[in-house]
């Protein structure tokens, strides 16, 4: 723990022997470094600090509450009603209420995070160092950290600097979850404030890890060439002892590979990887493979593959021990949030352990060294190999056993009815029943693997079993490639595109983020990020987003990584890494601000968030958005002023924040040039929102990613993609056109001849394009005054 | 299939629960005593099969008797109008519950709030959070759910119904419109 005893801070002192300034020495550390941009008025800022502008934002943003019952259980008090306007026996009503919950979500995904990054950052200084240097990508990355610049106002430059920040998150993620009490908070606008503090410390908390992560491993530092690496079930080579790693806490994961590669093993196993660890996997080593996200969990660990399990932490099913003791793989849990029931076996000798293992004397252990996991997990894998052989470990049906287990169907509609996506698993069973296997495997398409169907089933058919097994040469067709996560954006990247996207001649950035709860499978998020990076947006990804783009293959037969380049630039798909590696695509846009329009960072999140909102056209696209990370990560990007799309599941986050493009009055902004306020039009429309359909969120994307500094070229180009997009996808013109038209000159030349009558019919006036802020404090010139 | 068991079970609604639409005279009294009436028909409603084929129908004869005005969700616009339906808007799911959950807004055609609202052709999930919202939001509204799935979150809701049985309903429904019973 870090400890702070002694804490000297002086703002300036004179000498004869000279001056100091800004000096802030703590015992055993020096914060930060000498750093000569001003520093901004919310240095490591409470929710106090930023509620204004938070109010700013949630007036043009209104919630739209979507609770799951009428009911509240989270005290002793209740349950209460709180339906048709009832309070809580504490007071509470159902906005508020609904308010907390999202606030609650928040909390843990930034707890998640944060934790994460504690427990990476105490390794990585206990063995490598407190004084290990911060490197995210050498002289190419200067604003090596532009989410912590702003918001703590420090340069770190070791990993020690890296534990202040940590103090800093925890203390006031513990006054946030406090605030969730009863009896606390009342107003749903303030626990809205608090949810976009919860996002913004998330981001700081993402930020840190991967630079920790990026510092000390062989990651790829700000590579756009980062190597292409294998992905998908058909990559892996089953004949050798196989690994499978899954969460996102790299450490063991990259002992394993350590220990591999010094035991001459590196070309005798498989280390396989599922969700981040596995995308963090191959940043250390791109010869490991990833097998795919989280909903490949059950699909491959029952095809009987994998020999070791090895789980750390988050979005780790909460059943792999039983799976994996199904399969009779050996399960070593390595971090102490999931300790699965294990016995600690950390301190055991390395001997005993694997003997225990590969005999089943016991399912699993919990060891929290990773050094000890690398070992335990590459020579457990060699040995219980050969032991696996005799055993039944694939579950996977044959197509005869197939048609037997369908023929038991009796069509109750139990499955569909538990079904996320309620999948037709009857009506496909009855033809698999006749050795039709076609729409079984059509199902496994859309499956999000959770398994709910099987444990309704009265007939105990193995269900997803039986989609893995009609889809067998789809699984076996799985051979992708994408590109290794590369970190942070270089300086230079952002120098060039910096103004073409404040002008909006970059029509926008485009960034696929989250889980993958998708409603139609992988392949919607390939479509759509092939789609923009087509048109020229940049399209940026992580986690298992990253992944489904891969997913997909276009007639050449090349995933999307072969066919787009991974620069930051117009036309690039770029995967930044892991779930900790979106900090680096709220840094770019942070990056904007600082590197092309030289605004200080340091402590001045109103005034950058401000300009990011009214001037990068960034939108996220969290598509099978599931976990609570996911909803701490948008928070963050709300807070910055980014939009974000969700899939229909992610509807189920219980609240939307929409403007209302038909209130006039909520579009104007100041005009920092002369104070006046001036009407912009609804750009962005929303902050988050829920698409029924990928077409739906193309369009919805397109139109958010315009802002109120476009430019009349810029304007343009946007409104050409948003209306070419809603008119192919939705067969008519979009009806709104005139809102987004501030003069003649916005409208796109090659719809001219449509547009022109519309405006004429809704009587549109030329409006300025004004240097726009939501700040009267930038303001530079008031009633006539300098 | 209960009838008052939410089709995914999960999707309990707490301590209000839709009445069950026992016969289509209930819908055709409450088309009456409305003001303002509004279809929601949402991706779903273009599917396929015997589900568009029996929406597309009740839809085109609310309109054409009714006046009912219809408002399509996501990306459906177009598609209807090849089935014959010309929506009066398009927005999107979460955008007009928004607007229906504000007493303030002034309705597609300028006039005012809607009291009687119809929906259809939506998943389940995404369908039981927007009639909360509804339920929450604007107390007041009737909300009818037509899909052949019991939503406890609706005012009004079919219970869980096998096709033929759903399609049978809605012509019954249909079978009753009239420009007597308006
Ligand atoms: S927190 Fe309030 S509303 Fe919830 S159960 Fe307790 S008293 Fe009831
Ligand atoms: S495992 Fe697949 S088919 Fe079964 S309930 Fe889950 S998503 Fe549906
Ligand atoms: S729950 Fe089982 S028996 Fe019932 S329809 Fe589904 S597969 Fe058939």
């Amino acid at each position: 723990m870090n400890k702070r005893n002694i804490h000297i801070s002086l703002n300036e002192a004179k000498s004869s022997a000279g001056s100091l300034k800004g000096l802030d020495i703590q015992v055993g550390k020096i914060k930060g470094e000498f750093w000569d941009e001003k520093e901004g008025p919310t240095p490591f800022p409470d929710h106090i600090d930023l509620r204004n502008w938070d109010r700013t934002l949630l007036a043009r943003y209104k919630p739209l509450y979507l609770p799951f019952c009428d009911l509240c259980c989270l005290c002793t008090y209740g349950k209460c009603d709180l339906s048709g306007g009832k309070r809580g026996a504490c007071g509470i009503g159902m906005e508020a209420q609904q308010s907390r919950i999202v606030l609650l979500a928040a909390c843990i995904g930034a707890a998640t995070h944060t934790s994460h990054g504690r427990h990476l950052v105490t390794h990585l200084i206990g063995k490598y160092g407190r004084r290990t240097p911060i490197n995210v990508g050498g002289s190419n990355v200067d604003v090596e950290a532009p989410v912590i610049r702003l918001v703590c106002g420090i340069k770190p430059k070791t990993l020690s600097d890296l534990e202040t920040v940590l103090d800093y998150l925890e203390s006031q993620l513990t006054e946030l979850l406090a605030t969730a009490h009863t009896g606390q908070e009342s107003d749903p606008i303030d626990f809205e404030s608090k949810v976009f503090h919860a996002g913004m410390l998330d981001h700081v908390a993402l930020e840190l890890a991967d630079m920790a992560q990026i510092s000390v491993f062989d990651f790829p530092k700000a590579d756009p060439d980062a190597e292409l690496v294998k992905l998908g079930l058909g990559t892996i080579d089953s004949k050798k002892p196989v690994i499978l790693v899954i969460g996102h806490n790299v450490p063991p994961a990259v002992d394993i590979i350590r220990y591999s590669q010094k035991h001459d093993l590196s070309d005798k196993i498989e280390v396989t990887g599922i969700c981040c660890t596995a995308i963090d996997l191959t940043r250390q080593d791109p010869h490991a493979k990833i097998v795919g996200p989280i909903s490949w969990q059950l699909r491959y660990i029952r095809s009987g593959v994998p020999d070791v399990i090895v789980v750390d932490e988050q979005c780790v099913r909460a059943d792999l021990l039983i799976e994996a003791g199904n399969v009779s793989a050996p399960l070593i849990a390595t971090s102490s949030k999931n300790c699965a029931g294990l016995v600690d076996r950390t301190l055991d000798n390395p001997d005993d352990i694997i003997s225990d293992l590969v005999s089943g004397k016991v399912p699993g252990v919990l060891i929290l060294d990773p050094d000890k996991v690398g070992e335990i997990a590459v020579r457990t894998a060699v040995l219980v190999k050969e032991t696996r052989r005799t055993k039944k470990v694939s579950f996977i049906p044959t197509d005869q056993e197939l048609i037997e287990l369908a023929k038991r169907c009796g069509g109750c509609m139990e499955c569909t009815r538990a079904c996320p996506n309620e999948t037709p698993i009857p009506e496909a069973m009855k033809s698999a029943a006749l050795g039709n296997f076609v729409s079984l495997a059509e199902i496994y398409d859309s499956c999000i693997g959770c398994g709910r169907c099987e444990d309704v089933c009265n007939k105990d058919i193995p269900i997803h079993n039986t989609l893995v097994a009609a889809a067998r040469k789809k699984v076996i067709s799985e051979q992708f490639f994408v590109r290794a996560g590369r970190g942070a954006i270089q300086d230079i990247e952002i120098r060039e595109v910096g103004g073409p996207i404040v002008l909006g001649e970059i029509p926008g950035v485009v960034a696929f983020v989250g889980c993958a709860n998708f409603p139609k499978g992988v392949s919607e998020v390939a479509e759509m990020a092939r789609e923009f990076a087509k048109r020229r947006y940049i399209c940026v990804a992580s986690g298992c987003s990253a992944m489904a783009i891969g997913m997909y293959k276009n007639e050449d037969g090349q995933t999307p990584y072969e066919e787009y380049h991974g620069r930051f630039e117009a036309g690039g798909i770029v995967n930044v890494g892991s779930c900790v590696s979106n900090a680096h695509i709220s840094g770019a846009a942070i990056k904007i601000a600082s590197i092309f329009a030289k605004r200080n960072l340091r402590g001045n999140y109103e005034e950058i968030a401000d300009y990011v909102y009214n001037r990068v056209g960034a939108v996220g696209v969290a598509w099978g958005a599931m976990s609570q990370k996911a909803a701490a990560i948008a928070s963050g990007f709300w807070r910055l002023g980014i939009p974000v799309i969700v899939g229909p599941h992610g509807a189920k986050y219980r609240r939307m924040l929409m403007g209302r493009k038909d209130n006039e009055e909520d579009w104007y902004v100041y005009d920092t040039r002369t104070g006046e306020k001036v009407y912009v039009g609804p750009v962005p429309e929303h902050l988050f929102i829920t698409a029924e359909t990928k077409e739906e969120a193309m369009v919805l994307i397109a139109k958010l990613c315009m802002r109120p500094n476009d430019t009349s070229r810029g304007r343009s180009m946007k409104l050409t993609h948003y209306i070419d997009l809603y008119k192919r996808l939705y067969g008519i013109m979009p009806d709104d056109i005139h809102l987004y038209i501030r003069s003649s000159a916005d409208i796109p030349i090659t719809m001219k001849e449509e547009i022109l009558p519309i405006i004429t019919e809704k009587g549109q006036s030329d409006q300025i394009i004004p240097d726009p802020t939501l700040l009267t404090s930038q303001i530079r010139k008031r009633n006539g005054a300098k | 299939m209960a009838d008052q068991d939410p089709w995914i079970r999960s999707e309990m609604g707490g301590t209000k629960q839709a009445h069950v639409i026992s016969k289509p005279e209930i819908m055709v009294a409450m088309l009456k005593k409305s003001r303002r009436s509004l279809v929601i028909i949402g991706n779903e409603t273009i599917s396929g099969g015997k589900r568009t084929e029996t929406l597309i129908k009740l839809i085109l004869k609310l309109q054409n008797t009714y006046h009912t005005p219809v408002l399509s969700t996501a990306h459906i616009f177009g598609k209807l109008i090849a089935h014959g339906i010309k929506p009066d808007a398009n927005l999107g799911s979460m955008e007009i519950t928004g607007r229906l959950c504000d007493p303030q807004w002034k309705g597609l055609d300028g006039n005012g709030q809607y009291d009687l609202i119809f929906v259809a052709g939506f998943s389940y999930t995404l369908l039981s959070l927007l009639l909360s919202g509804l339920k929450q939001g604007a107390p007041d509204t009737k909300v009818i759910s037509l899909d052949p799935k019991y939503h406890p979150h609706a005012t009004w809701s079919y219970p869980n119904m096998k096709p033929d049985a759903w399609q049978a309903e809605i012509d019954r429904f249909i079978s009753l419109f009239s420009p007597d019973n308006m």
